[in-house]
């Protein structure tokens, strides 16, 4: 579980994340939701210490973060997986080298070790015969998929994404949804993932937070967002037509 | 005010390449790599240059004495000192800034713009030793070699020239070669390469991994790298010159 209190953030005078307070379940799809530049990507590199917050505490499993030095961050960075929202991966390594990766640096396992695991990895998110490929001969989402079998090889306990399934065909965003949902349980990991995909979250949202104007604006499940009355949220979510049907209808 | 900051900047940068490597066997692969980048991609280009810069020296050199006072044995002297004090040094140190600053640049500034350093970051990788620790090292043993290289290849042109042009004849040549050799002139040159490399490797680096913004930043980041490593080079060969000789 990872709790976080009084989060804020500026650049210049201008007030990105504004007195956030959130909590994010062990063994639950935890979803940040909202517009594009509300602070959602902010919040999220905040959350694996990327951006130093302004003020307020980061909590993971009792451990706090805010303000530990690099050393034990990196401690914990051994527990993260993180997917970065075009894939990041490196472009000089080849797809098994680059889910190896964190095996290199995290554990004292053999190459053949590494290996194996790095296979099962693959296997897990439906790839196969890709190992050889170079990230610049993958299709987006095989791209995607491999960012995810690199986060989970090292069997982290806190999985974050960064829009997974952005620029993907609904099928493909539907497939990677289901395999993080799938993963989160399996493993029973805390997954925190950045989305302002409706489906996302009807699908697999089962604790979702809304931000808004970088303050958290709304916080529920996936079934009481269909009843909430927050007209920055109605704004958000149910703009198309078919997204006011499903909501009536849900009334 | 925002040269000084800049500078400032740049020196705690390359405190960070100095931190302790994450894993010997993650900085010898990448050290592997960049050797074969930053080396053995350079050898044609510097065989090229030196090979052609050293037959022009040779040429112009005998067509300025014309004087029939000055021993011929000078053309094989003077090729051999210009290409030994500066042209092996510092001109081949100016094209690899051009070549290897740019490369370096533009790859670190699209790993920024791509997430890739987040990425390392985020698994706990200090990325700027793990990026720039392995392209400083290959490069501070691959410039001092390339000199020598270009020493080589740069007198071999100039003999091939003078000779075929007739402008001078082989034992005249290889007397010249011989004549008032100063070992210490080596290892003048070898510390600037050293130093040289320094500049060609790090300061592309921080434009790179202080890029911001997307492919056009990259470029501009790419631009200024080699404008002003190529200064800062001509400015250290000014300060090394005037502290080593």
């Amino acid at each position: 579980m990872i709790q976080i209190s009084h989060i804020t953030k500026h650049f210049d005078a201008k007030a990105v994340l504004q007195d956030i307070n959130a909590t994010f379940q062990k063994g639950k799809v935890n979803l940040i939701i909202g517009k594009s530049g509300s602070g959602k990507t902010v919040l999220l590199k905040t959350l694996i210490g990327l951006i130093t917050a302004d003020t307020g505490t980061i909590n993971y499993d009792g451990t706090e973060i805010t303000g530990k030095n690099t050393k034990n961050m990196t401690q914990i960075r051994k527990e993260m997986g993180v997917v970065f929202q075009g894939g990041a991966l490196f472009d000089s390594l080849n797809v098994l080298d680059n889910i190896t990766f964190p095996l290199t640096l995290f554990s004292t396992a053999t190459e053949k070790e590494k290996q194996r695991k790095a296979h099962s990895a693959l296997q897990r998110v439906d790839l196969r015969d890709v190992a050889r490929l170079y990230p610049s001969e993958l299709s987006g989402g095989m791209k995607k998929r491999v960012a995810i079998a690199r986060a989970i090889v090292h069997q982290p306990k806190y999985l974050f994404c960064d829009e997974p399934n952005s620029g993907l065909d609904p099928l493909t965003a539907t497939l990677i949804d289901n395999l993080l949902s799938e993963i989160t349980h399996e493993n029973n990991i805390t997954a925190v993932i950045n989305t302002h995909d409706m489906n996302s979250v009807f699908e697999i949202g089962e604790h979702i937070t809304f931000i808004h104007q970088g303050r958290k604006q709304w916080e529920g499940n996936r079934q009481e967002i269909l009843q909430a009355d927050d007209p920055a949220l109605d704004e958000f979510l149910f703009t198309s037509k078919l997204n006011q049907t499903v909501k009536r209808n849900a009334k | 005010m925002k040269i000084l900051e800049n500078i400032g900047a740049y020196l705690l940068f390359i405190k960070k390449v100095f931190a302790r490597p994450e894993r010997r066997q993650v900085f010898l692969r990448e050290l592997t790599n960049e050797l074969e980048k930053l080396g053995l991609n350079s050898i044609v280009l510097v065989i090229i240059i030196s090979f052609f810069i050293g037959a022009v020296l040779t040429l112009q050199t005998a067509y300025n004495m014309s004087n029939p006072l000055l021993p011929r044995y000078l053309i094989g002297y003077l090729t051999r000192e210009t290409l030994l004090l500066e042209f092996s040094s510092t001109i081949v140190s100016l094209i690899l800034a051009g070549k290897i600053g740019s490369n370096i640049a533009s790859e670190i500034g699209t790993m920024r713009i791509t997430e890739q350093i987040d990425a390392l970051e985020a698994m706990g990788v200090n990325p700027v030793s793990y990026l720039v620790g392995p392209k400083i090292a290959a490069a501070l043993v691959i410039n001092p070699a390339l000199y020598i290289f270009s020493v080589l290849v740069g007198i071999t042109g100039g003999f091939i020239a003078g000779l075929s042009a007739g402008s001078v004849n082989y034992d005249d040549y290889i007397n010249g070669l011989h004549f008032e050799f100063n070992p210490y002139y080596v290892t003048y040159s070898i510390i600037k390469t050293l130093a040289f490399a320094l500049i060609f490797t790090t300061i592309p680096a921080y434009y790179g991994y202080n890029t911001r913004g997307g492919a056009l930043e990259v470029g501009r980041a790419s631009t200024k790298a080699v404008v002003d490593s190529s200064i800062a080079i001509l400015v250290a060969n000014l300060v090394l010159t005037k502290i080593l000789l």
